[in-house]
Parts: C-alpha cells; sequence; structure tokens
C-alpha cells in the first residue's frame, strides 16, 4: 500500500477526530458536572453551523479573518442560548426526574429545528468552497482546513484540561462535580456554576457547527444524525470525561478510517461493537471510573 | 476532454431532438399498449365550470405526505408550495369540474406513523386522494394499506425504486415521477458514447441503503452490457449524512478509477463534492455523473464557484428547470417562473412532479366525467388515469396502463457555471431522450423483486 495514502488517510482519521472531539468535549462536560443527558446539542451545533454561515458568507465574506469572528459569534450567540436555556427551561426540573429533562432537551431539538427554518429557511446551506488551499502529499491533497481543523480540536482540549485544572472556577466545576451538597456547604454558588457549565457545554456545541459547517451542507436537521455517533464517543470514553471525550473521538476516528480502507462494510458497524465491548468490560467507560469512585 | 469531440457533439446533437419529440409524441414500437400519439393529450379546462350535474358540493379533499421536517426538510416544502401553486390555478379556475379542492397533509419525518398518517388523512379527514412519499423504503410499506385497505388513490412523486411499480401490478398506486431505472440506463448510453477509449476503471460511491445499491446494479449492469471491457470496482456506500467524505476520496483516488457513478443526493451530494474538490479527486477522475444532481436546491450548495475546471461532471433528475426549454415550452417557463415568485428558488424536481400530480388528478377526473357524465367513483378515477397524458413542466408525462409509471423524457446534463444568468451551477448540453429509448417494457427491471 502506498505510503501516501496511509499518511494522509490517518490525516483523516485525526481530522474526523478533531470534529468529533469539539462536538462530543460539550455534550460529556453538561453530563459530567450536571447529570443531564443533554439530547439538544446536536441541535445546538446546528445553531453553530448557522450563526457561522451567516457571519462568513452572508455578511463578511470567505476570508480566515471572518472563519474567526465567525466561531466567535456561534460561541457567544450558542453559549447565550445555552445559558437562557438554562436559567430558564432547566433550572425548574432540577431535582424532578431525569424524565422531564429528557422530554425537555428533546422538545428543544424541535423548537430549535423550527426557527433555523424559519430565520434561515428550509433550504441547504453551504460555503461555496473551503477557506484555504490544499498540500499535496504524494498523489493526494490535504485541504488546509483539514489541518487547521486538526490543530483548533488539539488546542481546545489543551485549553479545556487547563481551564479545569488551573483556574479557580474550573476547579470549583470540578469540586461540583464530585459532589455538589459539599461544594455548596464550602460556599461554592452551585447555582451560577451550574448556569455557566451548560452554557461552555453548548459553546463548545456552537464552535463544533462553525467548524464543521464549510466542509458541510447545513439544514434544518443536520444535528439529528452526529449526536448519536457522539453518544458512542462519550460512552466509549467515559462520560463526563473531557479525556474521554478525546480518546473516544480518537478510537472513533481511527477505527473508521481503517475499516473504510480494509473492510468497508463493517465502516459504522465497528464502532458500535468497540462501544459495545466497552460497556462490557468497564460500563462507565475508559476515563469513567475516576469520577465514579470519588462520588 | 480528447478525441471523439465531433461524435460527442453529434450525439448531444441528435439526442437534443428530444425536444422535437415533443410535438409529435414519444418513439413507439417498445410499448405493446397503445402510445400517446393515439392518445390525446388532455387539455385543461380554461373557464370556470358551473352548474355540471352529478357534482358533489364539498370540496374534493387532497393530503399529501413529504419530509416536512428535518434534514430532508425541504423536498416537503418545495413539494408543498407546488402543490399549493397547483391548486390555487384550479381553484382560481373554478376548480374541477366546479368542484374545489382542499389540502391537508402529513409529515413523512414522522417516522414511525407514516402509514399510520396517511390511514388519518383518508378516514378521518376524508382525503380522496393521498399524494407524495419522498423514501421507497415508505412507498413500499404503503402498498398493501393503499391496495388492500384503504383502497384510494396514492400519486407518488419522489420515492424512485423500481419495485414500487415494477414488481407487481398496483390498482390504486401511480407514481408520475421518473424512476431511477430510465435514468441510470442513459447515464451509461452516455458513457458508453461519449467516453468509450477514454475510461477504463469504474467506481461507485452512493447511499448506503436500498436506493444506492439499486442504482450502481443498474448503472453498472448496463454498462457492463455495453463496454465489456470496463474494470468495476468494489462499490463504496456512505451512511447518509456523513459530514468527512475524506477517507472514500482518498480510496477512490488511490484505487485509480478515471469515472466515478454516484447515487448520492441532496446534503450529502453537495458536501461529498465539495471535499472532492479540495482534496483534488478530479485530478485522477475524469468523469463524474451523478444521478441526482440536477436538483436545483443540490447545485445551489454546490455553489457556482465550486465547479471545477477540467472533469467533466454530468448530472440527472426527474426534471430540470431548463428543459423543456422555456422558448419552445411555455408551461414550464411558466411553472418555473411562477415557482421563483412564490418561493425565490428554481423548483426542484419534487415540485415540478408534485405539481404535475394535481394536474393528474384534474385530467383524470375531467377525462371519466366525459363518458360517465357524473362525478367518478375511486374506481372510474383510476381508470381514468392508466393512459392519460398530462401536461407537467417536464412535458407530457404519460401514465403506463399496465404499470401505473409516469413516463416522459429522460436528461442528463454537463455542469457549468450558472453565472452570470443564473446564481447556482446549471446543466448544459443536456443529452435528453424519449422514454421509449431508455424505458424498460413494463414490470422488466434489472433489480430483484
Amino acid at each position: 500500500m502506498d505510503i501516501s495514502l496511509i499518511v494522509v488517510q490517518a490525516f483523516n482519521a485525526l481530522f474526523y477526530a478533531s470534529i468529533l472531539f469539539l462536538i462530543s468535549s460539550g455534550l460529556s462536560l453538561i453530563y459530567g458536572i450536571m447529570r443531564i443527558l443533554n439530547l439538544s446539542h446536536g441541535a445546538l451545533y446546528m445553531v453553530g453551523a448557522y450563526v457561522t454561515y451567516t457571519v462568513v458568507i452572508l455578511w463578511l465574506g470567505l476570508d480566515w479573518f471572518s472563519m474567526i469572528l465567525g466561531y466567535l459569534a456561534s460561541i457567544l450567540v450558542v453559549g447565550g442560548l445555552g445559558i437562557l436555556v438554562e436559567r430558564i427551561l432547566l433550572k425548574p426540573l432540577y431535582g424532578k426526574s431525569h424524565d422531564l429533562q429528557l422530554l425537555l432537551t428533546f422538545a428543544l431539538i424541535l423548537i430549535l429545528d423550527d426557527v433555523v427554518k424559519m430565520i434561515w429557511g428550509p433550504e441547504y446551506r453551504a460555503f461555496p468552497k473551503l477557506p484555504g488551499f490544499s498540500i499535496p502529499v504524494g498523489d493526494f491533497q490535504v485541504p488546509i482546513y483539514f489541518i487547521f481543523t486538526v490543530l483548533l480540536g488539539f488546542s481546545v482540549a489543551i485549553v479545556l484540561h487547563l481551564f479545569f485544572t488551573r483556574t479557580t472556577v474550573g476547579k470549583m466545576i470540578r469540586a461540583m462535580t464530585y459532589s455538589p451538597e459539599v461544594a455548596s456547604a464550602l460556599g461554592i454558588n452551585t447555582d451560577r456554576l451550574f448556569a455557566l457549565s451548560f452554557g461552555l457545554g453548548a459553546a463548545l456545541a456552537g464552535l463544533a457547527g462553525g467548524v464543521a459547517v464549510p466542509l458541510y451542507t447545513a439544514s434544518p436537521g443536520m444535528g439529528t444524525e452526529v449526536i448519536v455517533l457522539s453518544f458512542a464517543v462519550i460512552v466509549i470514553g467515559g462520560m463526563g470525561s473531557i479525556k474521554g471525550a478525546l480518546l473516544g473521538s480518537l478510537i472513533v476516528g481511527f477505527s473508521r478510517v481503517f475499516m473504510v480502507m480494509l473492510f468497508p462494510v463493517m465502516e459504522i458497524a465497528l464502532i458500535y461493537i468497540i462501544m459495545a465491548l466497552i460497556l462490557l468490560v468497564k460500563p462507565t467507560g475508559l476515563f469513567g471510573m475516576e469520577m465514579r469512585e470519588r462520588r | 476532454m480528447s478525441g471523439g469531440g465531433d461524435s460527442r457533439r453529434e450525439f448531444v446533437k441528435i439526442a437534443g431532438a428530444g425536444v422535437a419529440g415533443l410535438a409529435v409524441g414519444y418513439g413507439l414500437g417498445m410499448f405493446s399498449a397503445p402510445g400517446p400519439a393515439e392518445e390525446p393529450v388532455e387539455e385543461p379546462v380554461e373557464k370556470p365550470v358551473e352548474g355540471l350535474p352529478g357534482i358533489p358540493d364539498e370540496p374534493l379533499k387532497i393530503g399529501y405526505i413529504y419530509f416536512m421536517t428535518g434534514a430532508l426538510g425541504t423536498y416537503g416544502t418545495n413539494a408543498a408550495a407546488a402543490i399549493e401553486l397547483a391548486v390555487e390555478e384550479i381553484n382560481e379556475m373554478g376548480g374541477i369540474l366546479g368542484r374545489r379542492i382542499e389540502l391537508t397533509n402529513a409529515d413523512e419525518a414522522d417516522r414511525e406513523r407514516v402509514l399510520d398518517n396517511i390511514a388519518r388523512m383518508v378516514q378521518d379527514e376524508g382525503a380522496e386522494i393521498i399524494i407524495g412519499l419522498d423514501s421507497s423504503g415508505d412507498a413500499l410499506k404503503a402498498i398493501p394499506l393503499i391496495e388492500e385497505e384503504l383502497q384510494v388513490p396514492l400519486i407518488v412523486t419522489h420515492a424512485a425504486t423500481p419495485k414500487l411499480t415494477e414488481c407487481g401490478r398496483r390498482k390504486y398506486i401511480f407514481r408520475v415521477s421518473m424512476y431511477e431505472e430510465p435514468i441510470d440506463i442513459l447515464g451509461a448510453e452516455i458513457v458508453k458514447q461519449l467516453y468509450e477509449g477514454e475510461v477504463t476503471r469504474v467506481a461507485n460511491i452512493g447511499p448506503d441503503y436500498a436506493y444506492g445499491y439499486d442504482s450502481w446494479t443498474i448503472f453498472s449492469g448496463k454498462l457492463q452490457e455495453l463496454m465489456p471491457d470496463l474494470e468495476f470496482l468494489d462499490p463504496i456506500y456512505t451512511p447518509l449524512f456523513t459530514t468527512d467524505f475524506g477517507t472514500y476520496i482518498d480510496q477512490i483516488k488511490n484505487s485509480g478509477a478515471d469515472l466515478l457513478f454516484s447515487s448520492l443526493w441532496g446534503g450529502d451530494a453537495a458536501t461529498f463534492f465539495k471535499q472532492a474538490v479540495a482534496k483534488g479527486l478530479f485530478d485522477s477522475v475524469k468523469v463524474y455523473m451523478n444521478a441526482m444532481l440536477g436538483a436545483t436546491d443540490t447545485l445551489e450548495a454546490i455553489g457556482d464557484e465550486n465547479v471545477p475546471d477540467g472533469v467533466d461532471v454530468w448530472g440527472s433528475g426527474r426534471y430540470w428547470f431548463l428543459y423543456p426549454p422555456h422558448d419552445v415550452y411555455p408551461l414550464n417557463k411558466e411553472f418555473v417562473e411562477k415557482f421563483l415568485d412564490k418561493t425565490g428558488n428554481y423548483p426542484p424536481y419534487v415540485a415540478a412532479t408534485s405539481y404535475v400530480a394535481v394536474y393528474a388528478v384534474k385530467a383524470a377526473i375531467e377525462r371519466a366525467y366525459l363518458s360517465l357524465e357524473k362525478w367518478p367513483e375511486v374506481d372510474d378515477f383510476v381508470e381514468a388515469l392508466e393512459g392519460l397524458t398530462v401536461p407537467g413542466p417536464m412535458g407530457p408525462v404519460y401514465i403506463r396502463p399496465e404499470d401505473h409509471q409516469g413516463l416522459y423524457d429522460v436528461y442528463w446534463g454537463r455542469l457549468r457555471r450558472g453565472g452570470p444568468e443564473y446564481p447556482i451551477p446549471i446543466l448544459d448540453d443536456l443529452v435528453v431522450v424519449p422514454p421509449a429509448k431508455v424505458v424498460p417494457k413494463p414490470f422488466e427491471t434489472m433489480v430483484s423483486c
């Protein structure tokens, strides 16, 4: 097999893992801190895609500077939307049945799909092309945007890690994850941190949408497909763990590419087989144990 | 492009004569049943008709079902806009024989309840005719419900599997949209005519479900028959709504394929195309044929700037908004203008096929009334649909009596930039053939039933 093909395919796997990580890290974070399985995470990702599309294509024109502004807009809009959702809709449900939270976040999918349809219409929305050029690797080409996405994905992983280990707010959130009661008794304002955490998770979904949209074709409902795979990622990696989301994304990214190269019929199946095996051997996922033990 | 340029232009020209064919009716000979040339085209009733005897007072209720929400919701919104347009036009003329049309609808995206919703429209809301269905799976599932339980006419306008019409005689089910087999067959003919000697290895990328598999079976089957020396590579099938096609693109590139056939559709077709351009796939693939590219919404998503130089990209579909040409066929011109006015978009194929479905209802009722002198019962209505020819935006649609399949011209066109005339890429160098050239006989299909 051609060595340049292997290099390029490995890079495709990294690229795919980066997108998956951006989506699933927020989902995992919200679950880890708040024990909320946010079904609307894919819908928030969709809103992020539309916001970046609007800023870059409809308003500013396609270049790297407007891309960055587009991402920032997606982070702010979707993060802000997350905080509003938490304050107005989720807060009254704390302490009540988890079914209610599931129903609420499911309802949010339908609402956001319709809101997107009202604002942007039902048509496909897509970038006319990817920002940047492509670099030749042997007979193949790697678009700069793929490289950019990989760097961005790993940077976000590092920033999140530093945030949770080095900053006071990050440490307070971690404390709250292990025991909200003790954290509260220590004078941490858990109420405000819940809003912040949901906002942060939503902002990550928004960023993921913004990063994915130049490659993808946005349409109402685009978040529904992505959420299923994200659940697989965080089940593999361990619900609530950022490290787990990163490892889960890499496992899914590489196993998919591996299967497409060698045994394409099993492409999707393998991911769920891995997920099932991990559930059997280590039901908390690869990095899920740590948190559970300390609870 | 190299070699065969003259013969290529010649073929395009000859095939283009299909336009002229509209005026004289379709070629005959392949069909055992009387062709449309012997069947006069139903003239639409121009003036309001009032006071005809035997016409019910209450409006005629038609129910439609499409994906109205979710990632495929654009199908439903376009189809609904076209149906509303047709109903407005007919009601403005006083309705069908003086009877107004009312609409009800259901969302096919409500996956668990597609059949329930069809039954609800008929049984609870009094729909006498159902139009719609995007998904082939749904259309096949609906057969027993429609044929045995409800016994109301279902006019399918999108679902494209040959199995719906070609795997058994239906009584109440009709399809006015072209199905996938003739499109794929014409695609193979084009490869033979234009690229014989230029292409050697053929790859496939399609969606990972029945439609993708059937399309490849038909296209590769026909192509193998026409050009036995070609090498056919293992087909690639991708899950619906794939975000990242890079892995597949590099595999195809590595395979050395010079012809790529695709049945990807909608957003997937646009996503794949954009990533293929960015990854330089078309440096090695010289001809790219996508059976579903002729959808204006997909072309819009691809974007005018993204049409590459130096590769022949061909697209087809169930209707192309510039065919029949507006100067020789005003009905299409008017439809495109009205649809553009109503929605701001050039009509995709689902719009044209659902629009013609409403006019098929009107024409069949009028036809039955002429002989019965009363409003037709269900059985009279389906009988009147058989062998009917309805003028539609895509040209006259002849409903073949045996299999209830609507037949009209089949096309492929070469992708080019639309600017400055059109904001989207368009299909040019149209190769159009009358259905007799590419539609198999009733109940003959390469797909196993």
